[in-house]
């Protein structure tokens, strides 16, 4: 497989050896590991990813997902290795306003006004004081529920925009919102349905991600309506443009990587990534540095896989970060922390003694949490197998894939704290 | 960040290593012109592409561990040695002002001298020599640049970087039927221009040039076969910083065409300094 660094060009002799158990470290994006294990992706699909300035980029089957993301607080991109679930966008022409979406009054429209990499932006207008002027699509959703909308956004000349998913059968928004700026960032103030967050993109374009309500209803006629001149209250005295496009709605209830749509919905394979493991049950410690990516509830890494005794693993639960430790005689022990606020996710997980008395305690930066309980210890793992998100099992479920990159993930022996294991150089 | 030196993925700082200076990090590698001498003529002719020398890298440290102990002293010299004549050793350096850069090497000396009688010392000096072939620093961060129809810039340091170019036919387009990769300098001009005949198949098929080792594949729904028979005209080239004026920020550029389809690609690099 080719690589991107020297070392690489060693293989005819020896790869940089390593102490370490496992060893991820996507920086150098090559999927070889210096700890010899081989990494296994399957994803019978293309799909997109951001390259290293926020530009959408489209890979093709079985290609590694490398894709970058903005680091807020240090204010830089970074690298990661994006693990997506399955999903369809639903809407149709996702960017392209002309063709079938329906024109709500006589809005105005410049095609392909912005690029991003393989994504462009219509700029499209409300320039009638006296209406209410934008685009309409019926989206057509398979079961009753939570549903995934995002689009992406750059500022135009309008200071207030409306998006909104409307229930017309029942007269009732599941989603609305009203989209302002501050400076060229923009602010979103929902009044139906959950804003998830903005992903900062190249050129000041963003993607905004919402859920909307609950009570979405398949069965129904469902409108997806962008004004770009209009605020909430959906009143008529406001005008403005905006450049939007990458319009996506889907059928589950998590905003996933962007799916780019002509003339029918597009579906995207799920990311399974795995790797076999040789090392035996003992006292270890697994670093990882992810994206923070809140309301996601799947396992970051799963060691051992699930099923069975011998296993551990540390997933995100609702707002908490659940590390477990299922023992020899299949009992699950489980503690809870805080997720932690901040764009970047890191950890680090202890598990000691999983041969006699296995426990493990986590730290996300404020400590270690308090152990789990100590329980039956095991001298195999339920399987040879790391699994990133729920791995290849239930290869039906979604939802449960990582849907986030992933940066690091590093298992070295022993006990180690979280700044030791962040100073090592993966 | 702070100031840092790496050898493989443990920081020496945290065995108790303390780097003093690191000579030959800061020098740019030699360059030797092969030259011919004409009679009746001054001077000399270039009669080849220059030839760049190795880099020796030589850390000298202080090996003086918490604790302050003899036992701890030896224990960690025999960490350190352990550490530099593993097969293969990648150094990184983090000068706490450009961002850190790593090189690959061997390490061909690990001098150790106690500073006073072995069994009395608690401090000793080390000096490691270390051997790259390829005398050029990397970016310890790779970067993947997205470009199609429309060029992109790629971002360089001061020396000429490789790469791989993944031509993709993506699900949205038609198949893509003989691509072009058109590398332009920072003007637009363009440099070279790889042209390939052959058609990817939309959402399952990508071309992959490996820049650095002059190869061609394609890949189909995950399965490789070689296509370097695909090029048919212009030749692998290397991305040049000599194209562009990295210090204010402009860089040559990359773009893809095709005869028709709608080709999506990506340049997965890393930036390199002398």
């Amino acid at each position: 497989m080719a690589q991107l660094f020297p070392s690489r060009a060693f293989r005819r002799t020896r790869e940089r050896a390593s102490g370490l158990l496992f060893a991820l470290g996507v920086d150098d994006l090559s999927p070889v590991l210096t700890t010899g294990q081989t990494l296994a992706l399957v994803r019978a699909s293309g799909r997109t990813v951001f390259d290293s300035v926020g530009r959408v980029s489209t890979i093709a089957h079985e290609q590694y997902a490398w894709s970058s993301v903005y680091n807020s607080e240090d204010g830089v991109w970074e690298p990661t290795l994006d693990l997506q679930a399955a999903s369809t966008n639903l809407c149709l022409r996702s960017e392209d306003f002309g063709t079938a979406w329906s024109a709500a009054g006589t809005p105005t429209r410049t095609a392909a006004a912005f690029r991003c990499g393989d994504l462009v932006l219509d700029l499209i207008g409300d320039d009638a004081a006296g209406a209410v002027e934008g685009y309409q699509q019926v989206i057509t959703f398979t079961g009753n529920g939570v549903k995934a909308v995002s689009l992406f956004v750059r500022k135009g000349s309008s200071a207030t925009s409306a998006l909104r998913l409307q229930d017309t059968t029942a007269t009732a928004d599941r989603l609305l919102c009203a989209v302002t700026w501050s400076g060229d960032v923009p602010v979103v103030t929902m009044t139906t349905g959950t804003f998830v967050g903005a992903v900062p993109c190249y050129g000041g374009v963003y993607r905004l991600l919402f859920q909307t309500a609950a009570s979405l209803t398949a069965a129904n006629t469902n409108v997806l309506s962008l004004y770009p001149g209009a605020s909430v209250a959906l009143a008529n005295a406001t005008t403005g443009s905006l450049y939007a496009g990458g319009v996506q709605v889907e059928n589950f209830g998590t905003p996933t990587a962007y799916i780019k749509t002509l003339g029918a919905t597009v579906a995207r394979r799920k990311d399974i990534l795995t790797s076999a493991i040789a090392f035996a049950p003992q006292t270890l410690t697994v670093y990882c540095r992810t994206v923070n990516y809140a309301g996601i509830n799947a396992p970051l890494f799963w060691l051992g896989t699930g099923g069975g005794p011998g296993a551990v693993d540390v997933r995100r639960f609702g707002n908490l970060l659940r590390i477990s430790v299922t023992d020899g005689a299949n009992v699950t022990q489980t503690v809870d922390v805080a997720m932690p606020t901040t764009s970047v996710l890191e950890f680090a997980a202890q598990f000691t003694a999983l041969t006699t008395a296995p426990a493990g305690r986590i730290d996300t930066g404020s400590g270690f949490s308090a152990s789990t309980t100590a329980g039956t210890g095991f001298a195999v793992w339920f399987a040879n197998s790391l699994w990133f998100g729920t791995g290849s099992a239930p290869p039906t479920d979604d939802t449960s894939s990582l849907n986030s990159g992933i940066r690091k993930l590093i298992i070295a022996p022993g006990a180690r704290t979280l700044a030791e294991m962040r100073g090592l150089n993966v | 960040m702070t100031w840092a030196v790496y050898l493989n993925e443990t920081p020496l700082d945290s065995i108790g290593v303390w780097v003093q200076r690191i000579n030959s990090y800061t020098a740019a590698p030699s360059r030797e012109y092969p030259t011919l001498a004409l009679p009746g003529r001054q001077g000399v002719v270039l009669t080849a592409d220059p030839s760049m020398s190795p880099r020796t890298v030589s850390i000298v440290c202080s090996v003086a561990p918490s604790g302050a102990s003899i036992s701890a002293r030896a224990t960690t010299e025999d960490r350190l040695k352990g550490l530099a004549y593993r097969a293969l050793i990648k150094l990184v350096v983090d000068d706490d002002v450009t961002v850190p850069r790593q090189i690959d090497g061997v390490c061909t000396a690990c001098e150790v001298t106690t500073r006073q009688h072995p069994v009395d010392a608690v401090v000793s000096d080390a000096t490691l020599t270390i051997l790259c072939p390829d005398p050029t620093w990397y970016d310890v961060t790779g970067q993947v640049i997205g470009f199609n129809a429309a060029a992109s810039q790629v971002p360089l340091g001061t020396a000429p970087s490789g790469g791989l170019v993944r031509i993709t036919a993506p699900s949205w387009s038609a198949n893509v039927v003989n691509p072009t990769l058109t590398y332009l300098n920072a003007a637009g001009v363009t440099v070279q221009a790889m042209a390939f005949t052959g058609t990817l198949t939309a959402g399952t098929d990508y071309l992959e040039v490996d820049l650095n080792r002059q190869a061609i594949t394609m890949t189909s729904s995950g399965v490789t076969t070689n296509a370097i028979s695909w090029l048919t005209t212009g030749e692998f080239f290397a991305v040049d910083p000599m194209d562009g004026d990295p210090l204010n920020d402009s860089y040559p550029q990359l773009q893809v065409t095709a005869s028709s389809g709608t080709p999506s690609a990506t340049w997965l690099g890393v930036r390199r300094w002398l």
